[in-house]
């Protein structure tokens, strides 16, 4: 504020300088794509770790993994990018860095489809892999206490960043020691995570689709809980292309 | 212009924390037309192989995946981009996800013809497609409850969408051929809507009038003829963006 007053009253030689103006654009909430992407990664890989199904060998692996590089990586990478524009620093900054990392995952196991490599399996000790989820749950952790926010976080993003968080330190114990015992707990945590993802991102969605709280957004104020809410008055003038109004159709 | 929230009236004095501020609202051409469009490709060349429509062969699924590839899923893809833009969080998400989904199987296929990896006979059973098709439909349901807020027809096309992910994804884990070839139908009965919806959107704007109603909540946009909408330009100025068109 201080900064701007001075422009305003700083008179060049040609003249005064004209006082800044802001501008703000509103955008859909990018949010709840990259954490559907990474909902639906995270739970394919998670519930394959806990045996829910199949085998955690080089086949299953194999079939899927590009769905989980391009879904939960090239997707959500792209919706972190679109939450600078929303001006989100938790989403931005958490999104595009697990999307770089189901890439990451993506391109490592792709070598190994192709004979590149040699992967090994999650029962041996393998603390290079192991390395990569020290920063994932460091700054995934770090997400959490900023979603202790009363006014930018609530309790669904909180237990979503939390467990991740957790989860990530827990599977890189697992992973740099081999031990299966590790990395099933981790991947428990992992499960609870991606169940979060979803509630949070679809809480997001709804309550933009329709204009009013949908699925309770786990703030400390009631009103925020309350389903039927209106909380926001979107800017816009109905009879627009898309993006003067809101919406499409 | 009467149509403006009320609630937008008692804007203060045009300052935030003693900052000249204003929105700033930029119109564009809507992106579900390509959305709906890309979308329903994908639907269409999936289901038709699944159902039996054409031979279920690696040789067709190999001839099919490069559109599949590049129009369904970078197509979807890009529309769910410029969603965010239209302010359209339903729109950015299903075009988003089913975007990258397209990208994905398209790649998949793109392995197999390569040799990286040999895929199984869908029909037999693929338990990892499956799993992903659980997630899909998940995410299908949502998008398609969220629809609801602004039009029942949506509604029901993304719920035909997300039954046909939820019965594939329960044939690819029980293997069974027969639920394979009903989701297939359904997939194709799902594309058959997108493209309904697409053509709408598009027609509508170009006509400046309703041309296919959208069943949407609000009966002014339903009623054939009508001009719901007015879009802001100013045609002598002529450039593309300024107006409506090119």
């Amino acid at each position: 504020m201080a900064t701007v007053a001075t422009h305003q009253q700083t008179a060049t030689a040609n003249g005064p300088v004209p006082a800044p103006s802001v501008f703000l654009q509103p955008i859909a909430p990018p949010v709840t794509l990259g954490l559907w992407g990474f909902f639906g990664s995270t739970m394919v890989l998670s519930t394959l770790i806990l045996g829910w199904w199949g085998h955690p060998g080089p086949t299953d692996i194999g079939y899927f993994f590009v769905f989980n590089a391009v879904i939960g990586g090239l997707v959500q990478f792209l919706a972190g990018l679109w939450s600078f524009k929303a001006r989100d620093y938790v989403a931005s900054s958490l999104l595009t860095m697990w999307g770089t990392f189901w890439m990451g995952w993506g391109l490592l196991q792709g070598l190994g489809a192709a004979h590149a490599v040699t992967i090994p399996p999650l029962t041996k000790a393998q603390p290079g892999f192991a390395l990569w989820f020290i920063p994932l749950g460091t700054a995934t952790f770090v997400g959490s206490l900023a979603a202790l926010s009363r006014r930018h976080g609530n309790l669904p993003l909180w237990l979503l960043l939390f467990t991740v968080g957790v989860g990530s330190w827990l599977f890189c114990i697992g992973l740099w020691t081999g031990l299966s015992t590790w990395q099933d707990v981790a991947a428990w945590f992992f499960v609870v995570g991606a169940c979060a993802a979803w509630y949070v991102g679809s809480m997001t969605m709804l309550r933009s689709a329709w204009r009013r709280v949908i699925l309770p957004i786990g703030r400390l104020n009631k009103s925020s809980n309350v389903p039927g809410t209106q909380l926001e008055f979107p800017a816009e003038y109905l009879a627009g292309n898309p993006g003067v109004r809101q919406g499409q159709s | 212009m009467s149509v403006m929230y009320e609630h937008q009236a008692p804007a203060t004095d045009g300052t935030s924390n003693g900052v000249r501020t204003s929105i700033f609202l930029q119109p564009i051409a809507a992106p579900s037309v390509l959305g709906y469009f890309a979308g329903a490709s994908g639907f269409l060349l999936f289901g038709v192989w699944i159902a039996g429509g054409i031979a279920s062969t690696r040789t067709n699924a190999i001839a099919l995946f490069p559109f599949i590839l590049l129009f369904s899923g970078f197509g979807q893809l890009a529309a769910a981009m410029w969603s965010y833009k239209a302010r359209d969080a339903v729109a950015a998400s299903i075009h988003g996800v089913w975007g990258g989904f397209w990208i994905a199987y398209g790649l998949m296929w793109l392995m197999d013809a390569l040799g990286t990896i040999k895929l199984p006979v869908f029909g037999h059973g693929f338990e990892a497609l499956g799993q992903w098709f659980i997630y899909m439909a998940v995410i299908t349901w949502t998008t398609a409850f969220a629809a609801l807020a602004r039009s029942p027809g949506q509604f029901v096309s993304q719920s035909v969408a997300a039954a046909a992910a939820t019965i594939a994804c329960a044939a690819l884990i029980a293997g069974s051929a027969g639920w394979l070839h009903a989701a297939g139908w359904v997939f194709v009965a799902a594309a058959a809507l997108f493209l309904y919806h697409a053509t709408a959107l598009m027609l509508n704007a170009i006509f400046g009038r309703v041309v296919l109603p959208h069943f949407n909540r609000r009966r002014e946009e339903n009623r054939l003829g009508a001009t719901p909408f007015a879009p802001i330009e100013f045609e002598a100025e002529g450039e593309p963006g300024v107006k409506v068109g090119q």
